[in-house]
């Protein structure tokens, strides 16, 4: 398979909201509600930023940047994540609702990447299907812990998937790039394709949790596949690549 | 049974080499003197995380990135075992592991003095996870055979994550000696500033308090406060002067005829501020966790309900 | 609403298939799924355990010190290997005797 422009902005787009959910993840280390969610969520936080680097390698042997460079180099208006991923972490009811959204999305993307034509990112979906399972249900968990909590987490986890649901259109919008790959067969389905399972996944999970489903706005969280990003993001990689570019030549 | 009685088959049982376990009868002084120690460790774990996780956000790279998020991780989680050590042994006390936080947190607790310090750089990083790790591999090592059981069988666990710590430690260090001459610098500064912290670490030497000898007799504790810091230097020194790092001490020489370290005293009058509470750092990384506390407290009163939940 | 409530959960790992589950620390949940779900990343983040038990405390029951002296205690060399060391001294004494 030939190293393609589409190719590399299509695994690059992929890492990037992993990397990024990651980073905002690992930021609530020492700082998660109880000691054991703590050491759970640590871990969380890894196997995305590990995914990130499975997707940026696989981009790295055809052709483009080393993983690190991606990550570590590259100007917030490269980055390809959807704006949702990149915002601040607010309080845990946020928290969980985004993870929530994210990994019923991950796991109807990561399902659909089983059958790519680019049998190295099949093989990648497949690897990050096998953990995406866990972060799931520790998702799920976590959800029915606050929707059947007191009135207060009740409150806090409504409104943080009001939040989330504002700006999850982001993660479908499906750009020139994304119609290339899915001609090639990189891509079985379009983000937009995945946007109608998506809403009955979350329906359903709300409905069990005895929730209102929020509303999910056409027009929020758009801009990120196009590298049109908040402040959020930049103010995010200035932190993350603050060590590296003291000396990118260096090894760290 | 007397009370005299219950003592001597007590005090029979650590002779003979038995693990005491937590729905043993013991000693009223043996319990706190056990939870003092365990504790200490417990809120070292917690605040420890501190220093290191600043720099989770900013480490460089993939591979750093990774290891320090694990290293604070199971910091972290060694805080989670001991602290279920500690609740269990305090239960007959009324004591829970959110009230020892809270009291952590409100600066009514001791951790240990090293994390009252500034971790500035990225060089801070290796010298903390090689040489202050190092130094609590020595001490949490010398625990190993203390008397209480269920403590034994997580420092177990604790050492042998601790191992990997110190491997990653050294990585960074090693990196950063063979890197560019600003990374040299920013090493040998970062040792400079933790060469007494971690000499502090050890405790005076030769400190003989009753307390100190009962726990030795009851075998909570095994080594003192000189041994452990003569087994640190035993075994860092070397590897610290052979790679061209110079601590900041010109008469740290080793003798042939005494076989032990010699080293400048540092300021113990420091040591005792710093573990009163007045460390560089101590009252902020304290506020840090009182306001983590707060912040999520609503959390556990949703998932664990009342259990002293501020 | 549910009521909320903290239980202690004792958390049993087996290192691998065929081993027996040994005990490896406990931890605090609200229930069952979730103590399962961190005791994984809290006792099997470097994949130590093939597979984990969690058990309510409550759910435990134990002897106490006292039981240990009598589950240790009674003269019963003949269900030990060592209360057959004659038998090594019986082969001998026949062995020299048919040699003979």
């Amino acid at each position: 398979m030939s190293a393609h422009p589409f190719v590399l902005t299509l695994l690059t787009a992929l890492g990037d909201d992993e990397f990024v959910i990651g980073h905002r993840d690992s930021e609530w280390c020492a700082f998660a509600p109880m000691i054991e969610e703590d050491v759970a969520f640590a871990s969380i936080a890894q196997d995305e930023m590990g995914h990130a680097r499975l997707y940026y390698e696989l981009a790295a042997s055809l052709g483009g940047p080393s993983a690190d460079e991606l990550a570590f180099s590259r100007a917030p208006d490269a980055f390809r994540n959807a704006v949702l991923v990149e915002r601040q972490n607010a309080d845990w009811g946020y928290t969980v609702a985004r993870h929530l959204a994210y990994d019923t999305y991950d796991d109807l993307l990561t399902g659909s990447l089983l059958d790519s034509s680019l049998h190295p990112l099949a093989d990648i979906a497949a690897l990050v299907r096998r953990e995406e399972r866990y972060h799931l249900e520790h998702q799920r968990i976590w959800a029915r812990e606050l929707a059947f909590g007191t009135d207060e987490s009740r409150a806090r986890i409504q409104v943080g998937l009001a939040r989330t649901l504002a700006e999850a259109a982001g993660l479908f919008e499906t750009l020139e790039w994304h119609r290339e790959a899915k001609a090639e067969g990189l891509l079985p389905q379009l983000p937009e394709e995945l946007l109608d399972p998506f809403v009955k996944a979350m329906g359903e999970i709300m409905t069990l949790f005895g929730m209102m489903t929020p509303p999910l706005s056409p027009e929020g969280g758009l801009g990120g596949r196009s590298g049109h990003h908040s402040e959020d993001l930049v103010t995010a990689a200035a932190t993350w690549q603050e060590v590296y570019r003291l000396d990118p030549e260096a090894t760290w | 049974m007397t009370e005299e009685q219950r003592l001597a088959a007590f005090e029979g049982r650590l002779a003979r080499g038995e693990r005491i376990e937590a729905d043993d009868w013991m000693p009223e002084t043996y319990r706190r003197q056990c939870l003092r120690l365990i504790l200490t460790h417990a809120n070292s774990e917690l605040m420890g995380a501190l220093p290191e996780r600043e720099w989770v956000p900013r480490a460089p790279g993939f591979h750093r990135k990774l290891a320090v998020l694990a290293k604070v991780q199971d910091e972290i989680g060694h805080a989670q075992l001991i602290y279920r050590v500690a609740e269990d042994l305090a239960r007959p006390l009324g004591m829970s592991r959110e009230t020892m936080i809270e009291d952590l947190a409100a600066g009514r607790a001791k951790f240990h003095n090293v994390f009252s310090y500034p971790a500035p750089t990225w060089a801070d990083v290796g010298i903390i996870a090689w040489l202050v790790d190092g130094a609590a591999l020595v001490t949490q090592g010398a625990l190993l055979k203390t008397s209480y059981g269920p403590y034994a069988r997580i420092l177990r666990r604790i050492c042998a994550e601790e191992a990997i710590h110190l491997k990653h430690g050294e990585d960074i260090v090693l990196t950063l000696m063979g890197g560019t001459a600003g990374q040299r610098q920013m090493l040998q500064e970062a040792l400079e500033r933790w060469w007494e912290p971690i000499l502090h670490f050890f405790g005076p030497p030769d400190e003989v308090s009753p307390n100190t000898e009962q726990m030795i007799r009851w075998g909570i504790r095994l080594k003192s406060n000189e041994a452990m810091r003569q087994e640190f230097l035993q075994h860092y020194a070397p590897k610290i002067l052979e790679i061209g790092l110079v601590p900041p001490d010109p008469d740290l020489s080793y003798d042939e005829v005494s076989r032990t370290w010699h080293y400048t005293q540092p300021d113990w009058d420091v040591f005792w501020q710093v573990v009163k509470g007045d460390g560089p750092k101590t009252k902020e990384r304290l506020a840090l966790r009182r306001l983590s506390q707060e912040e999520q407290a609503w959390v556990r009163r949703a998932v664990l309900g009342k259990r002293d939940v501020a | 609403m549910r009521e909320a409530r903290e239980e202690i959960y004792e958390v049993f790992a087996q290192s691998d298939r065929g081993e027996p589950h040994a005990h490896v620390g406990s931890l605090l949940a609200r229930d069952a799924d979730f103590a399962l779900c961190l005791a994984k990343e809290l006792f099997c983040r470097r994949g130590e355990a093939v597979s984990l038990w969690v058990v309510p405390r409550g759910s435990v029951s134990s002897t106490s010190l006292t039981d240990d002296e009598l589950l240790g205690a009674s003269e019963r060399t003949y269900r030990l290997g060592e209360g057959y060391r004659v038998t090594v001294e019986k082969r001998r004494r026949l062995k020299e005797a048919h040699a003979s």
